[in-house]
């Protein structure tokens, strides 16, 4: 079966972001989210047949959703795959939805890892323990060494990711840190797990996001413009950063192909990319793996100024992770923005004739990958 | 009286541990070689290693073969950890000379600059108080010693 363009996101939500306040639980947020996403769409939770869920603090995510908003799904997804899960749900909605086995989804997610101080590391693997390696921190600096030895890629170049990050999250309402930040800051900021500096990570903040998919059929009568799924693809290949076999080749070079070939569209088809960034090194990896750019080549590419406003690949157009927010899961907050830019009104941030959309998630230590491809009808 | 499950009785004293037993958990049998100062590591009838370990190989599904590792591998990729209350830490991966990769502490002269294709020893740490657990810390060899 062909599931190229057969579904679509049809209404998006976020909650209240940033810092929640106290006694907040990630289920109000995921609910929270959830009915934004709901109202955006026109729909009702009563309208919605599919639950698909995940957070890293609650085993059974869907079924928080499900008794809040009073549904009662007859397909019911937990996959939790870290900050993936959403890109992997996404994938599986439209299966099911193509396969008659629900009709309207809801795809979920909250967090209140700022407010708990939750650790979005997993599980240890018994054989490190001992250690005591920070996690997943030691995983990314060990990527992050490794493209360096390999390809030359320099320390300036991780750090201007950073750089561009902060300068998408300026032109964004409600980002997180609009503070200047220039390369001088993120290199002379505090080393945590060299070569990375605090700077290099992620953001720490709570909030919960969620799309709604529909088929195609229904999508046209709904408010907004449908985000129509082109293509979708998933892949993993080790928990462990020990079993990963080579630190500079993700996952993503399947879970892309999967997407691209399903899709009939290849890198330079697209006009915005979502690519996760848990740390600086991340998104250059997935510029490589998915196919912007060849393997070596991203650190220059975003040193060079490719992906900033105006650049010829704008990349995480809300300031990622990296400056808009980063709850412990980012994937979904991706798959928002990318809906947001087909949207087309988003002010200053918005690309210009974006009718292509990439949102690419990862999980664990590298361990898990899946991409979306997003089109307006121009692209069907 | 029933004869108790194979996967509940006690395991035998002097029992060949290195062989896949489903009496004991494959964590307790490497922390028994650990303590005996032992790497042992799974591998497949091939002879190709893996890890983190199992007691069933990688893609074929075979039952793992257990050796044990001469210690001697390269720095696939390192990072130097820094704490607000302990001294830094020096972590690499290390792919041992027999074909699989951990993670472990660096311990020697070590810099961080030119660490990855660096030869190093394993040795192991001092048995723990309480548990008299040890486990595997990797020794950069000094430059004599590098390949």
């Amino acid at each position: 079966m062909n599931l190229r363009g057969n579904t679509a996101i049809v209404g998006i939500g976020e909650s209240e972001l940033g810092e929640a306040p106290s006694g907040t639980r990630p289920q109000d947020l995921m609910v929270q989210a959830s009915v934004r996403a709901l109202r955006d769409a026109g729909l009702k939770p009563s309208d919605v047949d599919g639950v698909f869920a995940a957070a890293g603090q609650l085993l059974m995510a869907p079924l928080y959703l499900a008794q809040d908003l009073g549904m009662t799904p007859r397909y019911i997804d937990g996959t939790n795959i870290g900050g993936s899960s959403f890109m992997a749900h996404v994938n599986h909605a439209r299966a099911a939805i193509a396969a008659g086995l629900c009709k309207v989804a809801v795809v979920a997610y909250g967090s209140t890892a700022r407010l708990d101080r939750a650790s979005s590391a997993p599980e240890v693997d018994p054989w490190e323990k001992p250690y005591r390696a920070i996690e997943p921190l030691a995983s990314y600096a060990f990527a992050a060494s490794r493209h360096m030895h390999d390809f030359g890629t320099t320390r300036e170049q991780l750090a201007s990711v950073a750089v561009a990050a902060r300068r998408w999250a300026q032109l964004t309402p409600g980002a997180w840190d609009q503070d200047d930040l220039a390369l001088e800051d993120v290199l002379g900021a505090r080393l945590v797990s060299d070569p990375l500096t605090v700077r290099d990570c992620c953001l720490v903040t709570d909030g919960g996001a969620a799309v709604v998919m529909t088929s195609a059929d229904v999508a046209k009568g709904l408010p907004h413009a449908p985000a129509y799924v082109l293509g979708a693809g998933e892949s993993s290949a080790h928990m462990f950063i020990s079993g990963m076999p080579d630190l500079t080749r993700t996952p993503a070079v399947a879970s892309g192909l999967q997407a691209f070939d399903e899709a009939r569209l290849k890198p330079s088809d697209v006009d915005v990319v979502q690519l996760y960034d848990a740390f600086t090194i991340t998104p250059l990896l997935f510029l490589e793996d998915l196919g912007f750019v060849d393997k070596g080549q991203s650190g220059a590419f975003v040193a060079d100024g490719n992906t900033l406003p105006g650049g010829s690949l704008p990349m995480n157009t809300n300031g990622g992770g990296m400056s808009y927010g980063h709850p412990g899961m980012y994937g979904l907050f991706g798959l928002v923005e990318a809906v947001r830019q087909l949207r087309g009104r988003e002010g200053e941030r918005q690309v210009e004739n974006a009718n292509v959309a990439l949102a690419h998630g990862n999980g664990g230590l590298l361990s898990s990958e899946a991409t979306v491809l997003l089109g307006t009808e121009s692209v069907l | 009286m029933r004869s108790p499950s194979p996967r509940l009785s006690k395991q035998p004293k002097g029992s060949q541990m290195t062989s896949t037993d489903s009496r004991r958990s494959v964590a307790d049998r490497i922390a028994e070689h650990w303590k005996h100062g032992e790497l042992v590591y799974p591998h497949d009838s091939t002879g190709t290693a893996f890890w983190p370990p199992s007691d069933y190989t990688p893609v074929n599904g075979e039952d793992s073969q257990w050796s044990t590792s001469a210690g001697h591998g390269t720095v696939y990729a390192a990072t130097k950890q820094y704490s607000r209350t302990h001294p830094p830490k020096h972590f690499a991966l290390v792919e041992l000379d027999e074909g699989f990769r951990m993670l472990g502490l660096l311990t020697g002269d070590v810099d961080l600059d030119d660490l990855i294709g660096s030869r190093v020893a394993t040795t192991f740490s001092p048995p723990d108080e309480y548990s008299g657990s040890r486990h595997p810390i990797f020794e950069l060899l000094s430059e004599d010693h590098q390949r």
